[in-house]
Formats: structure tokens, C-alpha cells, sequence
């Protein structure tokens, strides 16, 4: 309308009449956008939106309905676009989330589009509908709010038999040997025969030998508290392309919580770096929900506060339990943690991820480059033997190589054949 | 969007250039591509910025130059429209690019926004270059009859508007 207005006025001025001309299409188009705008009414539609999964793990794909139906009362004929927002971070697979062109009353539409997600807690929120008048003059835009939330956790890993000996276990049978003797599987000891005994126990060729009437001990299995410790200190992490160590750090952790729930121990989680999150220890499927909930939301954060791993709230452990920690460690403080954690009588697993492969192919090839990784790797070297030293049990995982992998060589049955 | 934008933009540029490069005016030729192209670059990026405020300003500058180049008004008010149009589509329709559509779609809504960006902007400036060759003699009567209908005029918009607006509520 200033436009058109400024180009009347000098239109008059020169007294051009090209210029006079000139000025009637911003003013008409003006007021033409006005009635418009004041005539238009947005058409009524009814959003029906569905997704094939609420629950996923991150790679896969999510097919996504939008139904749309016309109510429309007496607006006639309109051209509407109907966009289903996507979240942060989804990409489009297959399909499209836009509808575009008209529809009747009565009239329905469907969109399917099919979308990767990242891992996370994703909300399709609101769907954005957008009409026009006729000749395009004005528009209007709403949104339709609902809700649809798709958790999408990290992936998992089948890992191999972990061996844990935490002081400390609960008083119910389970998977984890608990260095008293007592009824199990493995053999444990001899003790003399106390009246109450079961006489199928009774070891006849010590009887025999010694006169005494000797029993058969076993090793008890019992029930363990085992709390998994995820680092999401900002600084502890490096970004690898896309991904970050603490990715791998949560899918890890994911991995673990799921083999020790599989064989029956009791979990707890704690994600340590902003807030405490914390995942009462529990057993079954629905603790493997609720830590897979909150590994999905977990991010990695810079607080002052949580610094260094002084601040890790041990009191939320059960005494003398196993812990395990999947954190690269940053430095000789958090090797001093680790030291006192044990002291505590805290039996400690450090699932140690990092990325010197990763990190080595993305350097050029070269003497000096062969340099640099050997440092590194010398330098890692010392600060896990720093750690071994306090009597952790270490699984130093390239993130190049799977998880199970570097278990199984650092704390599978083969390792204590090797180091027996 | 692009699309119906990049037509109606190289249409309006080619409807100031061409007459230029006939009158000789190279000069103004090569400064309205380079504004239509910024134009352009702009509206596909940053269709709702204020920058496309100031370019349609700067559009609008350029189609009054031309009326002092000698180019005929019709050109210049064709054009005009027609970038009105290409500034109001990004406007208001810049975020559906955003999002993937069925291409029967996008070839429909592309048909139709060009049918009603050009069909009323040819006819309003036919309508507006033939009033440049009618002769009304203006007397007293006349002028007061004029300026009546154009109060009348006025006064029902705003009546209209309003009468509108009530309705909403």
C-alpha cells in the first residue's frame, strides 16, 4: 500500500499519468488482499494421525498415517496444504508428510511417509494447515495440535558371558556366584557333617580317609545389584562424524543393562553429566523399559558441577555391589574416583570406550602420523594400567570393533583361561 | 514454490529488459537482472525476510525508471503485478517447500498460482494503459461526481471490513 501510495503522490506531483498507472496495482492488489483475508475462512478438517510403533531402536523405520477429512461448511471450494510437522532430526525415508490441493466436504485424504529417527524421544506435535482464497490474495495458517510420542532407544548388542563378583549379593537365587558355600552348581569346599545335612551331600571318600563324617559344599548363586554408570560429561566425549563416543557409551550401556537383567540380577542406571538420572535398580522386562526409556533421552552435558566424577551420588548403590562404568575417563582425578569407589568395597567394570582407529584413519598416513597414534596409544596404555592397578576390571573397546567382542576378550571366560 | 516464484520473476524481469534492450538502455537492462536474480536468490532462501520487503521496493523504483526510459506503462505495471505476486507467494507459501508433495500436486498448484497471478494482472494492465488514451473532460460536476463515487468506494470498503471483522469475532 506504500508503495502504491508513494507513486500516487509523485504520479500527481509530475503530473505522469504512466506513473498514475503504475500506482493502482500495489494499491488495488492491497485492498484486494484485505477483503480477502477478511473473507477467508479456514476449512474444517478432521486430523486422524497414527504411527505404526511407539517404540523403536534407533536405524529403524517408522511408517507414519495422517488421515484428513473435510468438514467444511460453507466455504466452497478451497486449495488447503496440510504439512504433518516432523520432529528434530527425522528424515524422510519414503512418501511425503504434505498434502496439497483441494478438498470436498466429505472428502478424505490419506498421507503415509515412512521416517528414520534418531535415538530420542520424538513428538509428532502438530499438523500445520494452511489455506488460500481463490486468486491467491491471502492466506491463513493453523496448527492442529496432537500427539504422538516415538521413543527411539540406542541399539543393543547380544554380548557373551560376563563374569561379575561384587562383595556383596542379594539373598535370592540367582546367576552370580557369592563366595559362600551353601547349595549351587560348582563345587566350593568340604566342611564336617553338622546334624540337618543332606546325606546325599556326605563325602564318602573324605569319610573314608579321615573318619569324620565330611560334607560337600557348593557355591551358592545368588541374586547382585549390579548399577550401570553412564559418563555424559561433555567434555569426556569426542564427535566421530555424525556420532559421538558417548553414543557408543549408551549403546553399551544398553547392551550391559540388557545381558545382567537377561540373567536375572537386579539394575539400576545412572546417567551422570547433568541432572541425576537415575533408574531405580530393578528386575525383568519393564526395568529394561524404563532404563532403554532413559538411555533414549539421555544427552551429554557440560555442567561445572559434575566436572569431575567426585559428585557421583554412591549413596544410590547398594553397598559393596557391582558398579559398571561406561565412561572414556578423562583424566587421573577420575582414575582416583575409580580407586576410591573400590575401597568402598564397590566391585568396578569400566567399559572404556574410544576411537583411536577411527581417529587414526582420519589422520593422513605418514611417520609423523604413526607417531601420534603410537603416543596415544602408549598414553592409554599407562592410564589403564593406573586403573588395573586399583583393581579394576578394564574393557578397553575400540568403538570399530562390536562390544561382545572386547568383552569377551577382557572379561570372558577366555581371558581368565589366558591370565589363569 | 520455486518454481511458480522463478517464473514470475524471469516473466516480470524479461517485461522491463526486453523493452530496454530495444530503446538501448543496456545499463537499466543489466541492473534489473541483477535485482530480479538477487530478487530471486532471496525469495528462495529467505522468502519471509524483510529483505523481500526492500527488494519489491527496490522493483517497484525500477518500473518507475522505466516509464522515464520511454518504456510503454503497460510493461511496467505487468511487471509490477506480477512481482507482487512472486513476493506475496513467498511469502505466504514459502514453508511448503519445506516439505515433499506428490508432483501431480505441485504441478497443479504451480498451474494454478500462475493462472491467477497472470490472468488478473494482464487485464488490470489492459484496463489501466487504455484509461492512459481516454480523454475525460473534467468539469465541476464531473469532479464532484468522481470524488463522491471514489468517497462511496471508500466508505463501503472500510463498512465491508468491518462488517468482516465482526463476524470473525
Amino acid at each position: 500500500m506504500g508503495i502504491g501510495l508513494s507513486m500516487l503522490v509523485v504520479g500527481m506531483l509530475l503530473k505522469h499519468g504512466g506513473m498514475l498507472a503504475l500506482a493502482v496495482p500495489p494499491i488495488l492488489y492491497s485492498c484486494l488482499c484485505v477483503i480477502s483475508t477478511l473473507q477467508l475462512r479456514l476449512p474444517k478438517l478432521h486430523i486422524q494421525h497414527s504411527v505404526s510403533r511407539h517404540r523403536m531402536i534407533e536405524g529403524d523405520e517408522v511408517e507414519i498415517t495422517v488421515d484428513i477429512a473435510s468438514e467444511f461448511g460453507d466455504v466452497g471450494r478451497h486449495f488447503i496444504s496440510v504439512i504433518d510437522q516432523l520432529p528434530a532430526g527425522a528424515q524422510l525415508i519414503e512418501g511425503e508428510n504434505q498434502f496439497l490441493g483441494s478438498l470436498l466436504r466429505g472428502q478424505s485424504v490419506r498421507l503415509s511417509y515412512r521416517v528414520l529417527l534418531p535415538r530420542g524421544k520424538h513428538k509428532f506435535s502438530q499438523v500445520v494447515v494452511t489455506a488460500w482464497s481463490r486468486w491467491g490474495l491471502a492466506s491463513r495458517m493453523e496448527s492442529i495440535s496432537h500427539e504422538s510420542v516415538i521413543i527411539v532407544r540406542p541399539k543393543t548388542e547380544p554380548l557373551g558371558a560376563i563374569s561379575i563378583h561384587p562383595r556383596r549379593t542379594r539373598a535370592f537365587a540367582g546367576p552370580v556366584k557369592a563366595n559362600l558355600g551353601g547349595q549351587g552348581l560348582d563345587f566350593f569346599g568340604c566342611r564336617s557333617y553338622v546334624p540337618g545335612d543332606d546325606v546325599r551331600r556326605i563325602n564318602w571318600r573324605a569319610y573314608a580317609r579321615q573318619d569324620n563324617l565330611i560334607v560337600n559344599e557348593y557355591e551358592l548363586e545368588r541374586l547382585a545389584d549390579v548399577s550401570i554408570i553412564v559418563d555424559a560429561r561433555l567434555q569426556a566425549h569426542c564427535r566421530l562424524g555424525e556420532d559421538t563416543t558417548f553414543d557408543y557409551s549408551l549403546r553399551a550401556a544398553a547392551s550391559l543393562a540388557s545381558h545382567f537383567l537377561r540373567v536375572g540380577n537386579i539394575v539400576g542406571l545412572l546417567v551422570y553429566g547433568d541432572i541425576v538420572h537415575w533408574v531405580f535398580p530393578g528386575v525383568g522386562k519393564t526395568q529394561e523399559r524404563k532404563i532403554f526409556d532413559s538411555l533414549a533421552t539421555a544427552y551429554a552435558a557440560e555442567k561445572e558441577v559434575f566436572e569431575d566424577l567426585r559428585k557421583i551420588p554412591t549413596r544410590l548403590f547398594p553397598a559393596q555391589s557391582q558398579l559398571v562404568f561406561v565412561s572414556p575417563l578423562i583424566d587421573d582425578d577420575d582414575v582416583e574416583v575409580i580407586a576410591l569407589m573400590i575401597d568402598r568395597g564397590y566391585s568396578i567394570i569400566l567399559v572404556c570406550p574410544h576411537a583411536s582407529t577411527w581417529e587414526a584413519k582420519q589422520i593422513r598416513s605418514g611417520s609423523s602420523a604413526q607417531i601420534a597414534t603410537r603416543m596415544s596409544n602408549l598414553r592409554r596404555s599407562l592410564f589403564l594400567d593406573s586403573l588395573v592397578r586399583t583393581g579394576t576390571r578394564i574393557v578397553n573397546w575400540d568403538i570399530a570393533e562390536p562390544l561382545a567382542q572386547a568383552i569377551a576378550r577382557d572379561l570372558g571366560v577366555s581371558f581368565f583361561r589366558r591370565h589363569s | 514454490m520455486k518454481r511458480v516464484t522463478a517464473i514470475l520473476l524471469a516473466v516480470a524481469a524479461s517485461l522491463l529488459i526486453l523493452p530496454a534492450l530495444l530503446l538501448g538502455s543496456y545499463g537499466y537492462a543489466l541492473a534489473v537482472a541483477v535485482v530480479s536474480g538477487a530478487g530471486f536468490a532471496l525469495l528462495r532462501t529467505a522468502p519471509q525476510s524483510k529483505w523481500s520487503d526492500l527488494l519489491l521496493i527496490a522493483v517497484s523504483v525500477m518500473a518507475a525508471f522505466a516509464l522515464f526510459l520511454g518504456i510503454h506503462p503497460l510493461f511496467a505495471v505487468v511487471a509490477i503485478t506480477l512481482f507482487i505476486y512472486a513476493w506475496n507467494a513467498g511469502l505466504r507459501f514459502g514453508h511448503f517447500d519445506r516439505s515433499p508433495v506428490e508432483d501431480r500436486a505441485k504441478q497443479q498448484f504451480t498451474l494454478q498460482m500462475l493462472a491467477v497471478a497472470l490472468v488478473p494482472s494482464l487485464a488490470v494492465a489492459f484496463v489501466l494503459s487504455a484509461s492512459l488514451y481516454v480523454r475525460i473532460r473534467l468539469s465541476f460536476g464531473t469532479g464532484i461526481g468522481l470524488s463522491a463515487a471514489v468517497f462511496l468506494t471508500i466508505a463501503l470498503f472500510i463498512g465491508f471490513a468491518r462488517a468482516a471483522r465482526r463476524k470473525e469475532d
